[in-house]
């Protein structure tokens, strides 16, 4: 077990530092910055001038072997934009998008669970499809559609909730509940395929032949082993809600690390981009870790291979 | 072999059958036999023939809408378990009638220690808490002779043998003390020594307790040493019934002498295995008539058109579905 997570461990390590590598080239490659900070009409010499400051003009080996000493200690330079440490302003950011990542999960992966669970009781039945029809409508859903309907009608009609904003709980529903709906929908279509396939398996019989009900047997022993493919999806889709909340940050106002990324990009800001999306590419690895420590929990064979 | 023993399961006239995308598919018709108290009972048959379909039944894990029973009653000690609330026919399953399962590593599950799946047994029909109930499967781990007990119940069960895993089915099974005890080829799926082994365990447990074993098996030599009597089933019916001596001896049904035949005989080592020729007949399309008379090489005329139906050998306790049963008994004898 121990060498297992510890093995894991190392594997998320050079991932992160993959990650750095990549960040650094790709930076390099999307324009000069000089020339997007200063006015459209700057001369020549100004545009050299600036990109001395900023270090551009350094050798590429040497501008690398400056970031990259200076990202392990967390230090991502100077934001070109706002003239302060570039990590600074992607921490300032993180509890927000923390908290509107784990307020979707929270209220679609238990959900989906139920409801994929409730489908395959009775499979073919009125309850199963109406599952089915609910999961695909929420994936197929467009989610900046979905938040301005609903800051439609519960905003602007009834008055209930803010229509944006950030700082107390009722400005998180909204945003929450909108990103929530493609992951309950793929995680319950998915949870739905999984109970079944668990359902039809040998154990399943014998438990009931122990002398408990179809239900019991499925709830007791079938869920557990179900939630492998579950997690595996439910991982896919936190990273996709860390990664890609950007149109709604902006629907609703929300100060993510989305916004910030695109803010970032826009003006060329290579530390901001640097440390943005090195901070989120260490959430995904710290996500796929968590999955597949849960891998072992669930699944004794894995821990001893 | 019956004298004064207790009946514990009766099944009358049972028909089982499942809708498939095929069509209708009957798996068992009209199967009838009893069990009574430290007797066993085998079901013989190739694959396919109804046998596990039938202890399905008796289990109560036939789901509709797909598997349904359209006929029959089965009763243990006098109760139709067919006609019972479900909320009381689930409390029989390891209670009153157990089972073990022939993949023993499929039918436990792959992510619980197996002294808890054990102990769920005591949980689940007495209220037993956790710690207790895993007391108890240690005592039931060392009962079936599983080294290290106390220590291999915190195991997971791919970490078992397959022989280690079946002695675990078993355990789980007698917990708590059933009156019948079904094997669904219990030792198909292991080792010639270390099937035998769990044959004696599973006979020593039948007279320790007095319990009623089920035992269905493809194979006529493990069940040999063992079994009390046998129902041939093919094609979902019973073909003969009777004390297992007798049958072996003098089997009375063409299907019978077939699959005697195709077992290897120590004695008889030069001469040739006789398969039975041809193939089981598709539950979707069981052919009018005797089902075997395609394969059978006894079959007259009437064979292909009437259905014969099991009738006892007079002055036997024996039974045979054969229009030529007694000139089948003669060429035997």
């Amino acid at each position: 077990m121990t060498r297992y997570v510890l093995r894991r461990a190392f594997h998320s390590v050079g991932v992160a530092l993959t990650v750095l590598v990549l960040v650094f080239f790709v930076g390099r490659m999307i324009g000069d910055p000089a020339v997007l900070i200063l006015p459209v009409d700057a001369r020549a010499e100004q545009v050299e001038e600036l990109r001395e400051r900023l270090g551009l003009n350094a050798p590429l080996s040497t501008q690398f072997l400056t970031f990259v000493t200076g990202a392990v200690r967390g230090d991502f330079g100077v934001s070109f934009w706002q003239q302060v440490p570039a990590l600074g302003l992607v921490l300032e950011r993180l509890p927000s998008t923390l908290l509107l990542a784990a307020a979707t999960m929270a209220i679609s992966i238990p959900l989906a669970i139920l409801l994929g669970a409730l489908a395959v009781l009775n499979p073919g039945s009125w309850a199963d499809k109406s599952v089915t029809v609910a999961s695909l409508s929420g994936v197929s859903v467009v989610d900046f559609w979905l938040g301005l309907m609903l800051i439609l009608i519960f905003s602007v009609q009834l008055g209930w909730l803010p229509t944006s904003g950030y700082g107390d709980l009722e400005h998180l529903i909204l945003p929450a509940v909108v990103l929530a709906a493609s992951p309950l929908g793929r995680i319950a279509q998915i949870a739905r395929s999984a109970v079944l396939d668990e359902m039809s398996k040998a154990y399943i019989r014998a438990a009931r032949a122990k002398g408990m009900s179809r239900r019991r047997a499925v709830f007791r022993h079938g869920l557990k082993n179900a939630f492998v493919p579950i997690i595996t999806m439910a991982g896919d889709e936190t990273t996709s809600v860390l990664n890609g909340a950007v149109v709604i940050e902006t629907v609703f106002a929300w100060p993510g690390i989305g916004l910030l990324l695109i803010q970032a990009i826009q003006r060329r800001d290579l530390p901001l981009i640097e440390s943005t999306v090195f901070t989120v590419a260490v959430l995904v690895i710290l996500t796929n870790l968590f999955v597949d420590l849960a891998y072992a929990y669930l699944n004794p064979r894995i821990r001893y291979n | 072999m019956t004298h004064g023993r207790e009946v514990l399961v009766e099944v009358n006239n049972l028909s089982v059958e499942f809708q498939t995308t095929e069509g209708v598919l009957r798996a068992v018709t009209g199967l009838s036999y009893t069990v009574s108290q430290g007797e066993t009972v085998a079901i013989l048959g190739e694959s396919g023939s109804g046998k596990s379909v039938s202890i399905e039944a008796l289990m109560g894990i036939i789901d509709p809408p797909n598997g349904r029973i359209t006929s029959g009653e089965i009763r243990f000690r006098g109760t139709n378990l067919l006609t019972m609330p479900t909320t009381l026919r689930h409390r029989i399953n390891g209670e009153h009638i157990a089972m073990i399962f022939q993949d023993a590593l499929a039918a436990l599950n792959p992510s619980q220690t197996v002294g808890k799946q054990i102990g769920e047994m005591f949980t689940l029909h007495r209220g037993i808490r956790h710690r207790e109930a895993f007391q108890y499967a240690i005592e039931l781990m060392n009962r079936v002779r599983i080294p290290a007990a106390a220590k291999r119940a915190h195991c997971y069960p791919h970490e078992f043998s397959g022989g280690m895993r079946q002695r675990i089915m078993i355990a789980t099974a007698i917990a708590l003390e059933p009156e019948v005890l079904i094997a669904d080829e219990p030792t198909t799926a292991l080792d010639v020594t270390v099937q035998s082994q769990i044959m004696d365990l599973l006979t020593e447990l039948r007279t320790e307790r007095n319990m009623g074993l089920v035992l269905i098996s493809h194979d006529l030599g493990v069940v040999a040493d063992v079994a009390d009597r046998v129902l041939v089933m093919y094609a979902g019916q019973i073909m003969e019934c009777g004390p297992l001596r007798e049958v072996y001896r003098t089997p009375s049904h063409p299907y019978t002498i077939g699959l005697l035949n195709s077992i290897p005989n120590n004695q008889s080592t030069q001469e040739r295995l006789q398969p039975i020729k041809g193939l089981p007949p598709s539950p979707v399309a069981i052919p009018p008539g005797c089902p075997f008379h395609p394969r059978c090489p006894s079959a007259i005329e009437l064979c292909h058109r009437v259905l014969p139906s099991l009738e006892k050998l007079p002055g036997t306790n024996r039974a045979s579905a054969c229009h030529r049963k007694h000139e089948v008994l003669d060429n035997a004898g």
